[in-house]
């Protein structure tokens, strides 16, 4: 009797304490109330859709707005002050920092070349990809591949995708005009998956059996490989606000740096960047 | 013989316009149904809950339908007076350099592309930041504004051809009962041209519904959940076929721009066809 009272009393104890001792990531939003808008870099949309519905499960008076547009919007409207956060896929330009803008690097990101499933090429090196976007290269079988046109495909300038994949891959050598533009690593993906002929770039993230990653110079683009360094095309993700953040994008930011955030960040396909 | 020719020239112009229609809807209608259903609309929320707005939605359309209805809601409520009062204006006052002027100002303005006046939004909203209030942000209010202004036209046309359909003796007979213009307006001129006047309304209703240029400058999003508040940016259908049709991530994105493509389908039709219903009878 006594022992089972004791278990009890021990048992309300520890039930008591409960709720302070896994106190979760997201009760920094608890008695908060106001809007968070966000805009800018689509790479960055399943993480902060992620983000925004755990904390408007939790919350109800906290409102997040995500918008996409591209880096190069949500550079633009954050220094505007339009939104609170503005996501770029790459560093700020000099013209954007200018306005006072402060970045939080959150997450890594690898860009690798995607072609169809039934294209038997297994690698490429970075000349070969650089040739084959220039123009030089334009048959399938000047790369071991089948005799088959090459089709380009390549995202629009406001990407940030684009621009890694630009600068660390091409080493900024051109894009051939007659590449088509997709606008989201969405539409890259399902262009790519219907025609035999194409190559394109998306996030290491988005890739999944639908299309197919071939190795670049001979390492194969995983998460692991862009954590390591060992492949090189990779950038990070970053959140900007206009000076330093206050308030709920304070705290929505640090949200992003907790564990809750890097499970998000993972299930997205990235690699979660501690707060430096 | 060329009378004949030219018949058949016609009847074979209507034929490709019905092709074209149907190949359009078809298209709609089969890509978009099999999404409909409950998750389509309120996500892995229950109904009720979503509903009565004690759940946030996620991934369902429910919050762009209610952003559109208000949306729609506030841009009809402040155009509807200057619109139709504009129109009862232009019909009834006297030839005068005002009245030309005012003509062409809403010719001008029905002209306008939907783009631009999202552009005006835009811009009034930095304006504003840069001067008077600086909190001034894009906002359903700031939608409505620019949609009002591009529906107000059709609002002031449309009253004008009603009125004008009316014929003269209810006017003559009116006078000669003794009304004065106020009484005659009141009592017996939009009385008898409500019908008209009703299905204007609803034209530009829908007109308002389906505009994607102007609302995704002024404050539509991707992601915000029920709207919050007229100062607040809200999630919108066109938006939403627009955004998912383009940016989509996965299948089940592509599939809710069909879903959503296939409910305004539904949304306008429902509103074009009781408009015309009401002009008919």
């Amino acid at each position: 009797m006594r022992t089972k009272l004791t278990l009890a009393g021990l048992l309300a104890c520890s039930l008591s304490v409960l709720p302070t001792a896994f106190a979760a990531d997201v009760d920094v939003f608890n008695g908060q109330s106001g809007t968070i808008n966000i805009a800018g870099g689509t790479a960055h949309i399943p993480v902060m859709k992620q983000a925004a519905k755990s904390i408007m499960k939790s919350n109800h008076q906290v409102r997040v707005t995500i918008a996409g547009g591209g880096s190069g919007v949500g550079a633009k409207q954050v220094a505007k002050g339009l939104v609170d956060i503005g996501n770029t896929g790459r560093p700020l330009k000099p013209g954007e920092a200018k306005h006072g803008l402060v970045s939080f690097p959150f997450a890594i990101d690898g860009v690798a070349i995607i072609v169809n499933p039934h294209n038997p090429v297994q690698g490429l090196t970075q000349k070969q990809v650089s040739d084959i976007y220039a123009g030089i290269i334009t048959n399938w079988q000047q790369v071991g591949g089948e005799n088959r046109d090459i089709n380009l495909f390549t995202r629009d300038e406001a990407s940030g995708t684009r621009s890694v994949f630009v600068k660390k891959l091409l080493h900024k050598s051109p894009v051939i005009n007659s590449a088509n533009v997709v606008p989201s690593n969405g539409a890259m993906k399902t262009a790519i998956a219907r025609d035999p002929g194409a190559i394109g770039y998306s996030s290491v993230g988005y890739i999944d059996n639908t299309v197919k990653a071939p190795m670049l110079d001979k390492v194969k683009p995983t998460n692991e490989a862009c954590a390591s360094g060992e492949y090189p095309v990779v950038r990070k993700l970053y959140m900007n606000t206009k000076g330093e953040p206050q308030g709920l994008t304070r705290k929505f930011i640090d949200y992003i740096y907790s564990a809750d955030g890097a499970k998000f960040i993972q299930e997205s396909g990235y690699i979660p960047v501690s707060k430096s | 013989m060329n009378a004949k020719l030219f018949q058949l020239w016609c009847l074979m112009s209507v034929a490709i316009l019905l092709l074209c229609l149907s190949l359009v809807i078809g298209f709609i209608v089969i890509k978009g149904a099999p999404t409909l259903g409950l998750s389509l609309y309120f996500g892995d929320t229950p109904m009720l809950e979503a509903i009565l707005g004690l759940a946030p939605i996620w991934d369902g359309i429910w919050p762009a339908c209610i952003g559109t209805i208000s949306v729609v809601l506030g841009a009809i409520s402040l155009a509807i007076v200057p619109g139709i009062a504009t129109g009862i204006w232009l019909t009834y006052a006297k030839a005068s350099i005002f009245k030309q002027a005012l003509e062409l100002s809403v010719v001008i303005l029905a002209g306008v592309p939907s783009i631009l006046m999202g552009l005006f939004g835009f811009t009034l909203i930095v304006l504003l930041r840069n001067t008077i209030a600086p909190s001034a942000n894009s906002s359903l209010l700031l939608s409505s504004l620019c949609l009002a202004m591009l529906i107000i036209p059709y609002l002031s046309v449309t009253t004008r051809t009603a009125l004008q359909a009316l014929p003269k003796s209810l006017s003559i007979c009116a006078s000669a009962l003794g009304m004065t213009p106020w009484q005659q307006q009141r009592y017996v001129l939009l009385p008898q041209a409500k019908k008209g006047i009703v299905s204007g309304v609803m034209l530009s209703i829908g007109r308002a519904a389906e505009d994607t240029a102007v609302i995704m400058l002024t404050g539509a999003v991707a992601n915000a959940g029920l709207p919050g508040g007229i100062f607040e940016r809200y999630e919108a259908l066109p938006f939403t076929i627009f955004y998912f049709s383009s940016q989509y991530q996965s299948q089940t994105e592509l599939n809710m721009a069909f879903g959503a493509a296939l409910s305004l389908l539904c949304f306008t039709t429902i509103i074009f066809s009781s408009a015309s219903a009401m002009a008919r009878r």
